[in-house]
């Protein structure tokens, strides 16, 4: 049975262009999930069984990639990922606290992401910048010897320049 | 049939009479003899033991013991059951004395498993220790309930009293007065707690006047000597042609006894005397388990003054339970848990013949394992079984009131006979 | 096939040989040396996830895992040295930190190869003091099937159960997701398992993470004894172990592990059917139904009432029939036939299930059809016709392992997509019932290229021009086009080099029952004496009791109403019967018109052997406490010395059975070389049939979860029952019939409602329908087996 589409015609095609790059299709998940993820912010079961229809893969082999990752979302974040540092070095320079410090500032818990869609708080393992503890990276970005202080100034300007 | 050379009552009575009363005898003796079925429900068979006799008057020309009443399969059941779950069984062989009965099966498998000298010793001086006073409470009851058969009435009570004591260390110990299940493969169930010694303590001295008493009361009571002496008369040959052992076997002469002849569990670190008589009568017997109630006392005298410190069970996960409160948070010890209780562990291929000297005799198993958890075959080797095949051979020709006083000289307890 | 060269190793101290390629694990085993494994499987790709399988070989810098390296020549292995020893401790530790103390309340303990080798090889004291991983917060609420019980606390990630659902079954199903401490098998968005639930992850799970939900808590497995038993659901003719409880109650039923092929995996049916035979609706009593009376007897006491009705059979042979069904054993079909033939002297000896082609089939391929190690050494399968999920499963776990594991090249060709076509390279629409029409086309194919061919054809041939070893499977359909059929593929076998065919047709012991109770009437010298003008499809029987030239039927198997075509039809007629005469396990409406009913034991009690669709034969013990009375195979015996003929013994009786298979192998050897009836393949004509206008090809089948309608009995397989009829949506569209939608089925005069599911799978022009989802009277318009109905489908029908 199949189920009504849920990508654009745009989606589709390249999905479809990145399976014809590789000679088998599940090749193509990794890159297609990206794709997926950046045209719709993250995975939903929707997205992950046409994937699943448009490489001929079962929809489980989706789902088993999807959740293997930690950089594939499954619930709906924020436009800034503030992810901190909660590792050996950054924690012995005051990653923890930081990172209580935000959730106290933003008024949620880590993992949760703010009722304006706007941050979301993760706290992740070695960003691998353990020179510049303590660190923090806001998407793609890193953002190192971070003080609350720092962090607070920065967080702002996303806010204002989010409003712009 | 009347033998000649046994003198019976009829001669004895003419001998005896001065009247020249003459004795209406029918010419076929085969008349006279009556049958006479004594038990199996009987107070004085100690336990649902049956004998057929055949008597002339009062003399008695031929016993035949029926057993089998209290057969419950147990050699049977060794075979559907581990290693482990059978040492209940062993407790309701002997149930008179069945801590003894558990060490003499659970040597059979240490000896199997190999693991004989790794038992620590803690374990195996606090197994002498119970064994002995296990001794002591088998031959009270014996002294009590054969003194009653012969109609002595208050033994009994200072000897259950006595005995009482020993019951009681033996439920501070384990829980149990009398199956206690105590011994286990690999060491005891658990250690002892500290209430026990001066209980023990009390006992010996309890006990030690006790002991006096009795042989002033019991020992010496002339109706005691008439009713024993002479009565059920054993040889030596015929003692060891029967297979006899124990009491039974050291009143006829034989100075035999597993204790000294192959030590087990440390008994060679301990200094007692073996009682041994000579003339192999019911008096003889008496006497033997008299003396060996106080060689006990003294062995137990040893034991508490210097008991090891240590473990009480061999250190082998694959052959022991683990401790109950581990297996409630700790995962490898729920699953030896589990495969021990409901598997059992898996013995060597092998077979062993283990015996200890028991209250009764020489008691122990053969044990075939053909590997895995469940012995092959689980054969008990019961002194009771053979000194009661003597009977009929020292009881043809006696009354039957000495075939009571035989009985209780034997010592038999029928569910080690019967299993 | 050339030898294996042969490779010297020592293993332990001592020394021994194996082929190259054999993995330590086997090689082991084989001298009897235990070498602990989770995630290695004998059936599966080797893996060395779990490395508890950690082996020291002399030499080596690291331990290597003994179920991924082969042997190697000259190979000193250890497998109980020190760092082995340390090593597999580590492993049992580690794989314990995170395991639930689930022991006393989970099923598994007593038979749960964690447990053994934790006892075996672990510390048997634990370190860990830390808090374990728990899945019950979030997922362990999830119920994700109502007949397999899911507890993903105990998961050691061996994998067995995914690389099962992926190589053995092709189902695809459920997948390791997460990672790290979260990972955790399930299925996509932890939804309720849609999948074929055939329960093998269950059988592979080391652990009690997957377990029979339907005997949840019943019992311990000390508590229960393994009877052998055979499954006579289909023809695959698994052999299964029939679990019984302290008092002689089916309570389970497993594969047998560690042996020969076709092991170690069972299908819904076989697994979860094990109630169907119990309960009110056995027959256990016979009832004599004598002037209008009926009296009810035991099988014990059913011996002279049984001869009686035998006797009256047999005094006018003429008119007597005899029908048997496809669930009873060799042993037991061979005295029916021997019964009807001798001692009732009938001609008519008739199979309750026609397949028009299988005596055909039997006669030409008796022990030279594929078996199950050809196919997973083919590089090349063509399934004609054959919906090996839905009526064969473990043939078609055959063919899975083959493509998944061996690398072979998969076609499909027929009405329907299944499982195996997603699997396969292409599939090739074919018109139901013109399969031969099919094989024809490409034997000409293979001498000369048609250019109208569609791309899958052409695949088709290509694949089959290259093929180094072919194997050739077809179902019931192609079967029921007859003797043409088989000519046609035998004609297609004999130009292809080393191919091997395979027919899978329905039923129980189809093969077997067919073989033994059919070979009558060829055996030189055994039904000599009896006219060879008989009766040979029930249809014909139907026909004769209505004309009256048939006064008196015996029919014997198990669960019989359900395979008479058009009950209510037979029901009329036989009223007509001065005897009738039925052995049954089942009651129906049969058994109480009947004047003799003799209950006998079902299909998991019976004893006898089966003849599998792959050759095999495979025996059942027939050892059940609870079975109801003896076995058919030895009430027959007794009745035969009863009415005269010679007293024979059970023993005997299975040996002679046996040689009388060798006898049907010889022949269909010789067959072989008679090459002139192979050639006339061509001159039969199409089979081919037309639907007609506005028609459509009516498919009927077994469900997924079915085998007739014995296993609608059960109430755990009873709950899946698909009463949709499947529907290309194609053809939907241009109806406007939507998903779901209530339709009118016209079949003849006949109409039947039921509810649409549109699929791309079945071709245009065809739909198909569950047999099981029909009641009897619904069914009557069933025209026997794999045949294809024509009907019209009226949209917009009433409930």
């Amino acid at each position: 049975m199949k189920s009504k589409t849920v990508f654009s015609e745009k989606l589709r095609a390249d999905i479809l262009q990145l399976k014809a790059m590789y000679p088998i299709a599940q090749s193509a998940l990794i890159p297609a999930l990206h794709r997926v993820q950046e045209e719709k912010g993250h995975l939903e079961p929707n997205s992950m069984l046409e994937v699943a229809q448009l490489l001929g893969i079962p929809p489980i082999e989706v789902m088993k990639t999807g959740t293997f990752y930690t950089m594939f979302h499954h619930k709906p974040v924020g436009k800034y990922r503030v992810q901190v540092c909660v590792n050996l070095t950054c924690s012995m320079l005051g990653g923890r606290h930081l990172l209580s410090h935000l959730e106290e500032k933003l008024g949620i818990k880590d993992g949760e992401t703010t009722s304006d869609g706007l941050f979301t708080l993760i706290g992740v393992q070695c960003l691998g910048a353990c020179h510049e503890a303590p660190v923090v990276q806001i998407n793609n970005d890193y953002h190192s010897l971070v003080s609350e202080k720092k962090l607070d100034t920065l967080l702002s300007s996303l806010r204002s320049g989010a409003k712009r | 049939m009347i033998s000649e050379k046994i003198p019976t009552s009829v001669d004895k009575f003419k001998a005896i009479s001065s009247d020249n009363i003459s004795v209406q005898e029918s010419d076929d003796p085969g008349d006279r003899i009556v049958t006479l079925n004594m038990g199996p429900s009987h107070p004085a068979t100690h336990g649902v033991l049956r004998l057929v006799l055949s008597i002339d008057g009062e003399v008695i020309t031929e016993v035949v013991p029926h057993i089998g009443y209290l057969h419950t399969g147990m050699e049977k059941l060794g075979e559907y059951m581990s290693y482990h779950q059978f040492i209940p069984i062993t407790d309701r062989m002997d149930y008179l004395a069945p801590m003894l009965m558990n060490l003499g099966y659970i040597l059979g498998v240490e000896k199997l498993l190999g693991i004989t000298d790794e038992i620590p010793a803690r374990a195996q001086w606090l197994r002498v220790l119970y064994s002995e006073l296990m001794r002591i409470s088998s031959h009270l009851i014996w002294l009590g309930t054969s003194a009653i058969d012969l109609g002595a009435m208050s033994p009994i009570f200072y000897a259950l009293q006595d005995r009482e004591q020993i019951m009681n260390i033996f439920e501070e110990t384990c829980g149990a007065r009398l199956t206690s299940t105590y011994f286990r493969i690999g060491g005891l169930r658990e250690d002892i707690p500290d209430t026990v010694i001066p209980m023990i303590e009390k006992f010996l001295k309890d006990f030690a006047i006790r002991l006096d008493e009795y042989q002033n009361l019991v020992t010496g009571n002339p109706i005691l000597i008439n009713r024993l002496k002479g009565i059920g008369c054993l040889s030596k040959e015929t003692a060891l042609s029967y297979c006899c052992s124990g009491p039974v076997l050291r009143a006829s002469g034989v100075n035999y006894d597993v204790r000294k002849a192959r030590p087990y569990s440390g008994y060679e670190k301990f200094k007692f005397n073996i009682p041994v008589y000579q003339e192999g009568d019911s008096y003889a017997r008496f006497l033997v388990r008299m003396d060996e109630m106080r060689e006990s006392a003294t062995i137990v005298r040893q034991a508490i003054d210097a008991i090891p410190a240590g473990p009480v069970k061999i250190d082998r996960t694959d052959i022991i339970l683990p401790d109950k409160h581990r297996t409630q948070g700790n995962m490898e010890e729920l699953i030896n848990h589990f495969i021990l209780s409901c598997r059992g562990f898996n013995a060597p291929v092998g077979e062993v013949f283990s015996t200890i000297e028991s209250s009764k005799g020489e008691f122990g198993v053969y044990l075939v394992s053909t590997g895995g958890e469940k012995p092959y075959r689980l054969r008990v080797h019961s002194p009771s079984f053979l000194n009661l095949s003597v009977l009929p051979a020292i009881s043809r020709g006696s009354l039957i009131a000495d075939i009571v006083a035989i009985i209780g000289s034997l010592d038999i307890v029928l569910g080690e006979i019967d299993r | 096939m050339a030898d294996i060269a042969k490779v010297r190793l020592t293993i332990d101290g001592i020394s021994t040989e194996a082929e190259k390629g054999v993995l330590l694990v086997e090689a082991a085993r084989r001298i009897g040396i235990k070498i602990p494994v989770f995630c290695s499987h004998s059936k599966l790709l080797p893996l060395g996830a779990c490395r508890i399988c950690l082996v020291e070989i002399e030499k080596a810098p690291k331990l290597v895992t003994a179920c991924t390296t082969p042997v190697g020549e000259g190979m000193v292995v250890f497998t109980r040295s020190a760092r082995v020893v340390k090593a597999r401790q580590g492993i049992v530790e580690f794989l314990l930190a995170n395991h639930p103390l689930d022991c006393p309340i989970c099923d598994q303990g007593g038979e749960c190869e964690l447990q053994d080798v934790c006892f075996e090889f672990g510390r048997g004291k634990s370190r860990f003091e830390d808090i374990k991983r728990n899945f019950d917060n979030k997922y362990g609420r999830i119920k994700l099937s109502p007949v397999l019980s899911w507890v993903n606390n105990r998961c050691i990630h061996c994998e067995r159960c995914t690389r099962v659902c992926h190589q053995v079954v092709g189902e695809d199903h459920i997948g390791m997701l997460n990672r790290g401490d979260k990972a955790m098998i399930s299925t996509f968005q932890f939804t309720q398992m849609t999948c074929e639930l055939c329960g093998n992850c269950a059988e592979v799970c080391p652990t009690g993470t997957i377990t029979n939900g339907t005997v949840k808590y019943k019992d311990r497995v000390w508590n229960l004894t393994p009877n052998p038993s055979v499954c006579l659901l289909c023809s695959s003719s698994c052999a299964t172990r029939v679990w019984t409880d302290l008092k002689g109650k089916v309570t389970r039923v497993t594969a047998p592990k560690d042996e020969q092929d076709c092991c170690d995996f069972l299908c819904a049916k076989g697994r979860f059917s094990f109630d169907a035979d119990q309960g009110e609706q056995r027959l256990r009593e016979g009832t004599k139904i004598t002037s209008e009376v009926a009296e009810t007897f035991q099988q014990s006491e059913s011996l002279q009432p049984t001869v009686q009705a035998f006797k009256a059979l047999a005094k006018d042979s003429g008119s007597t029939a005899v029908i048997y069904n496809s669930r009873i054993a060799n042993e037991e079909a061979y005295l029916v036939g021997r019964i009807a033939r001798t001692v009732l002297k009938t001609p008519h000896v008739v199979p309750l299930e026609n397949h028009e082609g299988l005596t055909s089939y039997l006669d030409r391929f008796s022990g030279r059809q594929s078996t199950s190690k050809d196919i997973l050494s083919a590089d090349l399968i063509l399934l004609v016709d054959a919906p090996l999920a839905r009526e064969t499963p473990m043939i078609g776990y055959f063919v899975t392992r083959a493509v998944r594991q061996k690398g072979a090249a998969l076609y499909t060709v027929g009405p329907e997509k299944t499982r195996h076509s997603s699997m396969g390279l292409a599939h090739h629409w074919n018109a139901p019932g013109a399969s031969k029409d099919f094989v024809l086309s490409l034997i000409e194919a293979l001498q000369s290229r048609k250019s109208d061919a569609s791309a899958e054809f052409n695949k088709i041939v290509d694949a089959v021009q290259g093929s180094r070893q072919m194997v050739i499977i077809a179902g019931s359909r192609p079967l029921a086009e007859g003797p043409a059929f088989i000519r046609a593929i035998e004609s297609l076998s004999s130009k292809v080099a080393n191919s091997k065919v395979l027919m899978v047709p329905e039923g129980g012991n189809t093969l077997g029952a067919m073989l033994m109770a059919g070979s009558g009437m060829r055996v030189p010298g055994w039904g000599s004496n009896v006219s060879q003008n008989g009766c040979s499809v029930q249809e014909d029987v139907l026909g004769a009791i209505e004309k009256g030239s048939i006064k008196n039927v015996l029919l014997i198997g198990e669960d019989l109403q359900e395979g008479l075509i058009n009950w209510p039809r037979w029901k009329t007629a036989f009223a007509k019967l001065a005897n009738l005469v039925v052995f049954d396990a089942f009651r129906s409406e049969l058994t109480s018109l009947a004047t003799l009913a003799v209950p006998v034991r079902s299909f998991h009690e019976f004893e006898g052997s089966v003849l599998s669709a792959l050759g095999e034969w495979k025996i059942a013990r027939g050892s059940i406490p609870g079975a109801v009375g003896q076995s058919m195979s030895r009430l027959l015996l007794k009745l035969e010395s009863e009415l005269g003929g010679a007293e024979q013994s059970f023993a005997s009786v299975t040996s002679e059975v046996k040689k009388l298979y060798q006898w049907h192998v010889s022949r269909a050897t010789e067959a072989v070389e008679d090459k002139k009836s192979a050639d006339s393949a061509g001159k039969d004509k199409s089979t081919g049939g037309n639907p007609g206008k506005d028609g459509v090809f009516l498919l009927i089948g077994n469900d997924l979860y079915h085998s007739g309608a014995m296993t609608l009995r059960g109430a755990h397989l009873g709950q899946f029952l698909n009463r949709s009829l499947l529907m290309n949506s194609a053809d939907a569209e241009k109806m406007k019939i939507s998903n779901d939608a209530r339709v009118q089925l016209k079949i003849g005069s006949d109409k039947v409602s039921v509810a649409v599911r549109t699929t791309d799978d079945i071709m245009s022009g065809c739909c198909f329908l569950a047999l099981n989802s029909l009641s009897p009277d619904e069914r009557r318009w069933f025209g026997g087996i794999g045949k294809p109905l024509t009907a019209v489908i009226i949209s917009g029908g009433a409930a």
